[in-house]
């Protein structure tokens, strides 16, 4: 079902300048690679610190990679301009991880959503309303909503009007940027459930970025492990779920724990071992 | 702490030559001649062309500068050209008057402002209805006006404190303190609306941080969480405050001095200004420029001694 | 903008300042027309009189009208205020929207000229500036102005760079719009309110600037309201009433202006954070109160809450947040309580503690600890027992510790307060108590300021101190949720630890692992209910409530790879919008006209250690 390579990223490094500090700046990525194909979902797991979120903005071009290489379609976006940027997110969107920032609270949700049709495609009015009533129609939402605020609307309905946001440009790519980490875990499953719809039927193409390997086993077709700025592991995502290669992998996988208490003892004592191998090789 | 110290003087060195500098250029572009203005109309050209040539008037600006810089290096600020004292030595002589009366009016701001602030947090109700209005009130009420108020109810109508004059601490510390009651209660109690207004709000808004809860929750007795925790969070931001305050209430000693005067720095500020005496009036910005330093220097260092995050 | 004229409209204060000054102006305007006399006139005769009918507010020095004055002055005076404030807002705004927006090198030489403005005496300048060019006040409040610009280019730019932050500005930047179009849509109208606020108030700073000038005599020589003030104070002893009216009008206007300034920021914070203040919620009547729950009590419980009811004021009217919470603890014993945000969990876990937000009441029910009744002892009693015998864990582990002490010393804090014993005996105990929480490094973490140590060293340092006074019962509420799961891992081996020593705990939680790997029961609750109680594994193998079942099976662990996760429509209702009968009948699969009639009650099930909150448990 994968195609071709729609994005690639290679040798990727960031760097930040930590504020009011004289120490030199903090490499957050070092040296990353990844690829997502045609139709594929990638998913980028790690904790706090691994560098995650640093390669989804690199790719969207919101911060300045340091060295590296990010290719879109065969296309060296690295650096492009804004105007390459307008261009280019009519193919490439993104869906944030706080449902609660990402509409700006004093428009209404259809004025945030319709925006870069706006502005960026020039489209008439007929054309804005039809795609707008389109892409919340795919997010499950009625048509009047477009016409209220932000603060009118659940944690949930807003992750789907931010999601209704990057569908109207119809885009092939859409980086979700922990998008389920701040609902709770009934909405958390409504919104994973759509998103997967919307794979299937607009042949869309994910990199998935979440710090919950569970999450993204279940929406990923492949997996990429990063632990302080490095990609430890990628593979097949069920490949990385169950049958982990790397050390780190393995304590990730073993450190969270599993709704039952029986199985949940058993990891435990697995892990157990596992570090105390570690510690007495 | 060593640190603060150096990058506040890295700051300082540059400011103090910017201060110096633009008095002088701006001195440089006085329509008319100082020579003529010192020697009055009827002098003749002559007269003039000798006095130009003995304050050095006729040499290029930056020559002047730095002769200037230089002597200002060795105490020398130069020659007042309306009563032909030496700068220095005046400003000496109305340093006292002006330190005691921001002293006396930053004691009463911090201390009014910081019990007012504290009060109304914790109280709410009146007493955080009266602090909004005194805030609004201290925004709103002209320092001289205020002034000029009390003169009328407390030295006019109510003879209790001298309306005008200053006496030494070395001559009398009763007649120092009476006459410093007006000036400073004129200068402080509208210093005290911002203190107020930025204790309360620092108060209000570390009581609702979580580490208060977990002292509650920890059993730690309020009057502690208040007192030791609560405070010292909330001071650091007062301290800021209480800066800013310092630099206001230098310009307002220039209007309280005139008001009451007081033989200090403001008010011969304000001469100096009315007689055109530039060598004074560069002088005296130089060194409320270094004052102000000085002040922020203590503030960042009282800072840094507060909050930890500075420090480490 | 709309919007924001009605909301404004709606604040009388502003509005009627806004009149006021527009009256001022309009006054000031044609002085010509509306003065009784031209502002010179002489009247000898009148000189330094009190009011009269020649002259309302009486006459001046040469009997000058003291009326006329004022209507003229404000010519000069208002002059010069809109000069500063012009040159303030054109110096001050686009540098610190350019500052905030852009970065680098142009903001730090905006944040330096700022820090450098601050060391320079304004009022000094002004005069050096005045004694240059005698009387040109204008020239003298142009230089004010130039001298504030970086104080607002600074407070602008953080605003600025705040909103910048924003993820629609991110997503807005992602897309490609231009910087024109994101500055006009997201970043002006989110900074125009500090903008008006901080303008106002230096518009009001320059009225008292101006105003000084004129009463020293060192600006205009116009009549003007400064000059007013100085021939009062001339005249202090033979005419005291000369301060009246210049007074009044100077302190007036300069409140107006804050007052304007103020009603404009809130009107259009409002508009911003998208309230409707005009189509408030009617006036509601509370909600059917829960019905009382009876389970009688386990004899030899540690821990008993009891039909724990809580209200809290929402929109004004007290409204049950929780409702009818029962539950036991055994010594040693660990409870988890489940839920999703909204349930009740937290009000649960602070109400325990007698630490309820302010406006909260217990209107049913208790918490028994030991034999004390936790919602009616006294404060010095409960004191005793928290911190002491019942130990709490926060949520947020660094902002749960206060920043301006070391950790150690906000351990040996506890230690004293719960031992009694002294400065050096606390301090060895603190030390102990870091090592018993598993710290590497004791004696560095005691010397470290919260924001020098992880989370995870956090909520271990956390720990210790709820260790302090040696409890008998742990509350733990989302102790690990803010962290990394491998050191959530390691904090939850901690927890486990602590109760093989026989520590009770109590849980709260929305994470099924989690709860599973530390406790035996486990509690669900859901909007203000329990809905379900039984032992962990029995509820997790089998649950009987709808909700119990439907949360379980969201959980992405059971999730079968290209399925669809099984999905529980709807959102938990808020409090005041929770139905009559059963919490749950809006999303229930099983929902039947029984269940939306009046409340149900909890009920025990038959296979023992087990109850739950459903109508149709013999059905199911």
């Amino acid at each position: 079902m994968t195609g071709d390579v729609l994005l690639r990223v290679r040798d990727l490094e960031v760097c930040y300048r930590r504020p009011g500090r004289r120490s030199g700046p903090v490499t957050a990525v070092h040296g990353v690679d990844l690829t997502v194909h045609r139709g594929e979902t990638v998913g980028v797991v790690g904790e706090s610190g691994s560098g995650k979120s640093s390669i989804g903005a690199a790719v969207l071009g919101l911060i300045r990679p340091h060295a590296g290489l990010v290719e879109f379609d065969g296309r060296d976006i690295t650096h492009c301009s804004r105007a390459e940027r307008r261009e280019l997110a009519r193919r490439m969107q993104v869906v944030f991880q706080d449902p609660y920032g990402s509409m700006n609270p004093a428009r209404t949700v259809g004025d945030t959503v319709t925006e870069a049709l706006r502005y960026n495609l020039g489209l008439n009015r007929h054309e804005i309303r039809e795609r707008l009533d389109r892409a919340l129609d795919d997010v499950g939402l009625p048509p009047e909503t477009a016409g209220r605020y932000p603060a009118q609307f659940s944690g949930g309905q807003r992750q789907r009007l931010a999601i209704a946001r990057a569908l109207v440009m119809e885009p092939e790519f859409i980086v979700c940027d922990e998008p389920t980490s701040a609902l709770d875990l009934s909405v958390q499953a409504q919104v994973l459930n759509l998103l997967a719809g919307l794979q299937q039927s607009r042949g869309l193409s994910y990199l998935f970025i979440s710090h919950d390997l569970a999450v993204v086993r279940h929406l990923s077709d492949r997996i990429v492990v990063l632990r302080a700025g490095r990609v430890v592991e990628h593979g097949p995502a069920e490949t990385v779920a169950v049958e982990p290669s790397h050390p780190y992998t393995r304590a990730l996988i073993a450190a969270a724990p599993v709704p039952d208490p029986e199985q949940q003892r058993l990891r435990r004592s697995a892990r157990r071992q596992a570090l105390s191998k570690e510690s007495h090789p | 702490m060593i640190r603060i110290v150096l990058r506040r003087l890295a700051v300082a060195i540059p400011v103090l030559l910017l201060v110096s500098l633009i008095t002088f250029v701006l001195a440089d572009l006085v329509p008319g001649d100082a020579a003529r203005s010192i020697l009055g109309a009827n002098a003749t050209d002559a007269q003039v062309t000798a006095l130009t040539e003995q304050l050095g008037l006729n040499r290029p600006l930056p020559v002047r500068y730095g002769s200037w810089l230089a002597a200002a290096l060795h105490g020398d600020l130069g020659t007042s050209i309306f009563t032909g004292e030496p700068v220095s030595r005046a400003m000496l002589d109305r340093f006292p008057a002006t330190v005691s009366l921001i002293a006396g009016a930053v004691l009463l701001a911090g201390l009014l402002g910081a019990g007012l602030g504290i009060a109304s947090a914790l109280r709410g109700g009146w007493l955080g209805r009266a602090v909004d209005v005194i805030a609004l009130l201290g925004m709103a009420v002209p320092g001289f006006w205020f002034a000029l108020v009390l003169v009328t109810l407390f030295a006019v109508r109510l003879p209790l404190f001298p309306a005008t004059g200053y006496t030494p601490f070395t001559d009398s510390p009763v007649g120092w303190f009476e006459s410093l009651v007006l000036p400073v209660l004129t200068l402080g109690i509208p210093a005290a609306a911002p203190v107020a207004k930025q204790t309360r709000d620092g108060v209000l808004t570390e009581l609702g941080r979580p580490y208060v809860h977990v002292l509650r929750a920890r059993g730690v007795p309020e009057r502690l969480v208040i007192l030791k925790h609560v405070l010292r969070n909330a001071a650091a931001p007062v301290v800021t405050v209480l800066g800013i305050v310092v630099v206001v209430l230098l310009g307002g000693t220039v209007l309280a001095e005139s008001v009451f005067v007081v033989p200090g720095l403001g008010g011969l500020a304000v001469s100096a200004t009315a007689a055109h005496d530039i060598p004074t009036i560069q002088a005296i910005a130089v060194l409320f420029t270094v004052i102000v330093m000085v002040v922020n220097l203590l503030i960042e260092m009282v800072y840094a001694m507060v909050n930890p995050k500075v420090r480490t | 903008m709309n919007g924001v004229a009605a909301r404004f409209a709606r604040r009388p204060l502003a509005v009627v300042s806004l009149g006021y000054l527009l009256l001022v102006v309009a006054v000031t305007l044609f002085a010509g027309r509306i003065a009784p006399y031209p502002p010179d006139r002489q009247d000898l005769g009148a000189a330094l009189t009190g009011p009269s009918r020649a002259h309302l507010l009486g006459a001046g020095e040469l009997g000058r009208d003291v009326l006329s004055r004022m209507i003229y002055g404000g010519r000069a005076t208002l002059l010069a205020v809109l000069v500063t404030m012009v040159v303030f807002t054109l110096a001050g705004v686009p540098a610190g929207i350019l500052a905030g927006y852009r970065g680098g090198r142009f903001d730090r030489f905006v944040l330096t000229s700022a820090d450098l403005m601050f060391a320079i005496p304004v009022m000094i300048v002004l005069l050096v500036v005045l004694a240059i060019f005698p009387n040109n006040e204008v020239a003298a409040m142009a230089v004010s102005g130039l001298l504030g610009a970086p104080g607002l280019a600074r407070v602008v730019r953080s605003a600025t760079l705040g909103v910048r932050e924003e993820l629609y500005v991110r997503a807005a930047v992602a897309s490609g719009l231009r910087d024109t179009v994101i500055l006009r849509r997201h970043v002006l109208p989110r900074v125009t309110g500090t903008i008006l606020v901080q303008v106002s108030m230096f518009g009001a700073g320059a009225v008292l600037l101006e105003t000084g000038l004129g009463f020293l005599g060192l600006g205009t020589t116009a009549a003007s309201w400064g000059n007013l003030v100085g021939e009062a104070s001339r005249n202090l002893g033979t005419l005291p009433w000369l301060l009246i009216p210049s007074g009044v009008l100077i302190i007036t206007v300069i409140l107006a202006i804050n007052l304007v300034g103020d009603g404009l920021r809130d009107a259009l914070a409002e508009r911003q954070n998208g309230v409707t203040t005009g189509t408030r919620r009617p006036a509601r009547t509370p909600p059917a109160a829960s019905t009382p729950d009876d389970t009688p009590p386990a004899p030899d419980a540690l821990l008993e809450v009891r039909d724990l009811t809580v209200t809290l004021p929402i929109d004004g009217v007290p409204t049950e947040v929780i409702g009818g919470v029962s539950f036991d603890l055994r010594p040693g014993e660990a409870l988890g309580i489940v839920g999703e945000s909204g349930c009740g969990k937290t009000v649960t876990a602070s109400a325990l503690l007698g630490l309820l937000p302010p406006g909260a009441a217990i209107t049913r029910g208790g918490v028994r600890f030991r034999d004390t009744d936790l919602t009616r002892a006294s404060a010095a009693q409960a004191r005793r027992i928290r911190g002491g015998a019942i130990g709490w864990i926060s949520q947020d582990p660094i902002a749960g510790l206060d920043p301006s002490f070391t950790a150690g010393a906000q351990v040996a804090e506890a230690v004293r307060l719960h031992t009694g014993c002294g400065r050096r005996e606390a301090r060895r105990k603190a030390l102990d108590l870091l090592e018993r929480v598993r710290l590497t490094d004791p004696p560095r973490v005691y010397r470290s300021y919260p924001h020098q140590l992880s989370g995870g060293m956090a909520q271990r340092v956390g720990i210790a101190a709820a260790l302090a006074g040696d409890p008998a019962l742990l509350i733990a509420d989302e102790p690990t949720t803010a962290l990394d799961v491998t050191v959530q891992a390691e904090i939850l081996d901690l927890l486990r630890e602590l109760r093989r020593a026989g520590t009770a705990i109590v849980l709260i939680t929305h994470d099924w692992g989690v709860l599973a790997d530390l406790c035996d029961t486990a509690v669900v609750m859901y909007a203000g209910q329990v809905v379900e109680r039984a032992p962990v594994a029995a509820m997790v193998a089998a649950p009987v409530h709808p909700y119990t079942g439907a949360l379980l099976r969201s959980d992405p662990h059971h999730a079968v790879r290209g399925e669809p996760l099984p999905v529980l429509a709807g959102a938990v209702p808020a409090p005041a919008d929770r139905p009559t009968g059963c919490h749950f009948q809006n999303r229930c699969p099983r929902v039947t006209d029984g269940c939306r009639d009046r409340p149900i009650a909890i009920r025990p099930l038959p296979e023992g250690d087990r109850t739950a909150r459903c109508a149709r448990i013999g059905a199911i």
